[in-house]
């Protein structure tokens, strides 16, 4: 068994591997490598930011950096991350072997590291784009943003969509298709409900923002004029599509955020999740209504009161599932005896400042307080709050939780305290003056302000506390590196968690499970009822297909091993971009041609298709 | 097909009518309002503000009809509270159940959604 | 359950069962919503403006697209009879039928050509432009991936790799092809028909 599913040795194997607990820890460090450096961004600006009038950095730099940093979070750390967590955790979880797709899996991991290259490389050629991170035309049409800067965010983000929208796809096709057999519906785990949520919510969204790109491309490149009022076009046609996908992206980034911190909370509470089907219907509705509250980030660009009035609705309606969520969160943990591990330490902190981004939040849903707050500093808080709390938060409490399993290691529970508490502190002081700020009339996106506006010292605080939490990372990272040299052996089960991955070694052998597991509950760990075996499926190189509703098993899949394909049409796209941005036709030809040979040699059926089973 | 408890049917298209209903209704009635209020706006037709309020109305009846039906639903599959038996039974309380939720929670979406219409003018 | 129950499952699945035919369904729905999200561009554009098509464009002729209409929609017959074909077995159904839609399917595309040829607009001289040789180009598109997705499908036909329990392949190239033909019931009544009505 082993030998059938390893991944092969050498260079070779590294590149072609399709295992999706490989492809997912490539994700994660991957991902944090964008954190890493979207924090640097942000330090620079804090740091240009701590005296009036400073000199660090000019606004045209300036501008970049915050263009890069908040696209950098968003599309190059927040969702590839829990992609990572996700691809990690889901077969397992699942009780199956690997995703559905583990090829295209490894694909949209090349491509999500292609696409960040390739916007990151706009920094050596030209200046990265400086628009802001949603991009607002007229000032990101040809006329006031010549030059390439803004080509690699619109190319960028539309290679990175085909990565964003595979691994969507295979996260459905796994849950409806691959799960252990027993685990019907009704007792799939809060995680994998999220992770289902979102990524239909990226189906759905996703293209709203292609569309955009692809038409903001045509407008700058091709002298077309969507967006040109001169020609009959119209600004707020950007507006509408970027947050048509704007709105449901932060659910995209805040729902997997969710699934974990329901996963925590009662492994810490040792005691099953209160309100399951409340808790799935708060996941699934906040994803739908997601997509009908987007123009409360256009309020102060002349909409009807009409149409005000409506999404100003809509984005109330929107907070009662999370608060739902929250208190099943709460109650789960007053009834139950917790254990304050560092994953829940994570997770309270989670509560209390996602609240506080929440409540914030509402406050923007009130139009006119919208029209005082809109574009300041208060609203840099506000998502911050949400952002940072609601989600880096959960992935901070994710990886704590998660890392034994991936590495066989435990983290250093006294430095992960130290970790949590530094960022913590840290987070707040850099960001509650923010509100203030905002108050007080500061603006967003301002590379400079004036001496004696009483925003001086707060603004110093903000940057002290942006170093601060900055510190609360590096813990965070000492910690992995001395855990992964020599820190304590984790065993099977170190949390004693009631969900499948639990129910192998950690690491996890290459095939995840000997035997497929067979659930009896939602917490097949702690259930006595559980058996621990199911069918071996040992000759080849195959895992269980079950049935939509209630998981019964349907099909034995063969599921393919180390391939290059992959790789290689990740290239031959990332050839077919580079063409478009640098204008060279020819070279864009080619990479279409490399493109089609890599799909139909991938989808060729491998030779051995008279295989028969025993 | 589903059982109940009592090993009566329960069909696979009402499950999912209290489930997919209200969802659907609601974007129906968030899609089809927005298209309205446009063309109304746009070429003056005054049947269109007439066809707004029927539309929060209709899309609030088929809520509400999902709504019963997934109350119904659930009450046969005879659960109760307790949606994590396995099999089709369990699996039928539990999206009955779920269907009982949803409804409520886009009932409320579209009556909220619905209300500014009648008191604001739409252009 | 028992592990000799296992033994007698399938192994090589097509239908909706298959986790390809999934896949496909998904790219689809995604694809489908893109297409949506421009014509919502569209539209937008239209009531942003009082008169629409721009810059004195007469709404566009119908003789011409139209017929490329009737050939495209009825491309989609030959391929659903191919796929029934190759679900008996019948390999000289699925090879022809397919044949069939795929010369329909190109002949769409020489018409849209000739027509692009006659507009006296280009997609540079208004927003109008802009979209419509945006949309329709990006469909015309689909269109040849469908017909390249078809292409590789009749070779594979040819090689024998079909039969009636294999035919995943036959089945997606099918279901994408009908995709890209209802989408253009939904741009010919936008972009055609619409402008003659609003």
């Amino acid at each position: 068994m082993r030998r059938s599913w390893e991944t092969g040795p050498g260079l070779l194997g590294w590149l072609g591997s399709v295992d999706h607990k490989e492809i997912g820890k490539r994700y994660i460090y991957t991902a944090f490598a964008f954190f890493l450096a979207g924090g640097v961004q942000a330090l620079l600006m804090r740091a240009q930011l701590a005296r009036p009038e400073n000199g660090l950095l000019s606004p045209e730099l300036y501008n970049q950096f915050f263009s890069m940093h908040g696209t950098t979070m968003i599309f190059l750390f927040a969702t590839p991350i829990q992609s990572g967590i996700g691809n990690f955790v889901l077969p397992l979880m699942l009780g199956s072997r690997d995703m559905a797709f583990p090829r295209l899996n490894a694909f949209g991991y090349w491509v999500f590291l292609f696409a960040g290259l390739f916007m990151y490389s706009s920094y050596l050629l030209g200046g990265a784009p400086a628009g802001g991170w949603f991009n607002y035309v007229p000032l990101t049409g040809p006329v006031f943003s010549p030059g390439w800067g803004i080509d690699f965010y619109t190319l960028g983000l539309i290679f990175l969509g085909i990565s964003t929208t595979a691994g969507a796809i295979n996260f459905i096709v796994s849950t409806f298709k691959l799960r252990a057999p027993g685990m019907s519906i009704n007792r799939l785990p809060l995680l994998i409900w999220s992770f289902l949520t979102t990524s239909f919510v990226i189906i759905f969204a996703l293209p709203a923002l292609t569309t955009a790109n692809a038409l903001l491309f045509l407008d700058r490149r091709f002298g077309t004029h969507v967006f040109d009022p001169a020609g009959g076009g119209n600004v707020l046609l950007w507006q509408h599509l970027f947050w048509i996908f704007g709105h449901p992206d932060v659910y995209i980034i805040f729902l997997p955020a969710v699934g974990m911190v329901s996963s925590i909370v009662p492994t810490f509470a040792r005691r099953p999740m209160v309100g399951y089907t409340l808790l799935v219907l708060a996941t699934v509705a906040t994803g739908i209504i997601s997509f009908g509250v987007w123009a409360h980030h256009m309020f102060a660009v002349g909409l009807t009161p009409l149409a005000m009035a409506f999404f100003g609705a809509a984005s109330l309606m929107i907070a009662i599932p999370s608060g739902i969520q929250v208190f099943a969160w709460l109650g789960t943990m007053l009834g139950g005896r917790v254990v304050l591990a560092s994953p829940l330490l994570f997770v309270l902190g989670f509560l209390v400042l996602f609240v506080i981004g929440g409540v914030t939040g509402v406050m923007f849903a009130a139009v006119p307080f919208d029209w005082q707050a809109t574009d300041s500093y208060f609203v840099v808080a506000h998502f911050h709050y949400v952002l940072i709390g609601g989600a880096v938060f959960p992935i901070f409490a994710g990886l704590h939780y998660w890392f034994p399993k991936m590495t066989g290691r435990m983290l250093d529970e006294r430095i992960a305290w130290l970790t949590f508490w530094v960022m913590f502190v840290g987070f707040n002081l850099a960001f509650f003056p923010m509100h203030i700020l905002g108050l007080l009339g500061m603006p967003r996106r301002v590379y400079t302000y004036q001496p004696d506006l009483g925003w001086d010292d707060l603004n110093l605080l903000a940057t002290m506390g942006a170093f601060l939490f900055a510190l609360g990372v590096l813990i965070f990272v000492y910690n992995v590196v001395r855990s992964l040299a020599g820190g304590e052996p984790a065993g099977d089960n170190p949390w004693d968690a009631s969900t499948l991955e639990w129910a192998t070694t950690s690491p996890p052998p290459p095939y995840n499970f000997l035997a497929i597991p067979v659930v009896h509950s939602r917490e097949p760990l702690w259930d006595p009822q559980s058996e621990a075996g199911g069918p071996l499926l040992e000759v080849g190189h195959r895992t269980l297909g079950t049935s939509v509703l209630d998981a019964d098993p349907t099909q034995l899949l063969r599921m393919p091993k180390d391939s290059l394909w992959p790789l290689a049409l990740a290239l031959s796209l990332l050839i077919v971009f580079v063409g478009l941005l640098v204008n060279l036709l020819l070279v864009v030809l080619v990479g279409l041609l490399l493109t089609f040979l890599c799909i139909t040699g991938w989808l060729w059926p491998p030779h051995r298709t008279r295989e028969l089973l025993t | 097909m589903s059982r109940d408890t009592a090993g009566r049917s329960i069909s696979l298209l009402a499950l999912w009518f209290g489930v997919a209903a209200p969802p659907l209704a609601w974007s129906a009635h968030l899609l089809l309002g927005y298209l309205l209020v446009s063309l109304y706006c746009h070429t003056g037709n005054a049947l269109f503000p007439l066809l707004l309020p029927l539309l929060t109305l209709l899309t609030l009846a088929l809520t509400l009809a999902a709504g019963v039906v997934a109350y119904l639903v659930w009450q046969h599959a005879g659960v109760g509270g307790r949606t994590e038996i396995g099999g089709p039974v369990g699996r039928s309380g539990f999206m009955g159940l779920a269907g009982v939720l949803i409804s409520g929670m886009f009932f409320l979406a579209i009556l909220m959604g619905g209300m500014p219409s009648l008191m604001l003018s739409p252009c | 359950m028992s592990r000799a129950t296992v033994a007698t499952l399938p192994s090589e699945v097509s239908g909706a069962r298959a986790v390809g035919w999934w896949g496909m369904v998904l790219l689809i729905t995604t694809e489908a919503t893109l297409f949506a999200c421009l014509l919502f561009s569209y539209f937008y554009l239209a009531v942003s403006n009082p008169v629409w098509p721009l810059g004195g464009i007469q709404p566009p002729d119908l003789l011409l697209p139209g017929s490329g209409t009737v050939v495209l929609l009825s491309s989609s017959a030959p391929m659903a009879w191919a796929e029934a074909g190759i679900r008996r077995g019948q390999q000289g159904r699925l090879r022809l039928g397919m044949a069939l839609s795929f010369l329909l399917g190109a002949v769409f595309l020489g018409i849209q050509a000739v027509e692009y040829s006659h507009k006296p607009f280009t997609p540079q001289t208004n927003a109008y432009g802009s979209l419509f040789f945006t949309i329709t180009g990006f469909h015309g598109a689909h269109v040849f991936v469908g017909l390249l997705m078809s292409a590789v499908t009749q070779l594979r036909a040819w090689l024998g790799h079909f039969s009636a329990s294999r035919f995943l392949a036959v089945q997606n190239s099918a279901l994408y092809w009908h995709f890209v033909d209802a989408v253009w019931i939904f741009i010919f009544a936008s972009l055609y028909l619409s402008p003659h009505v609003l």
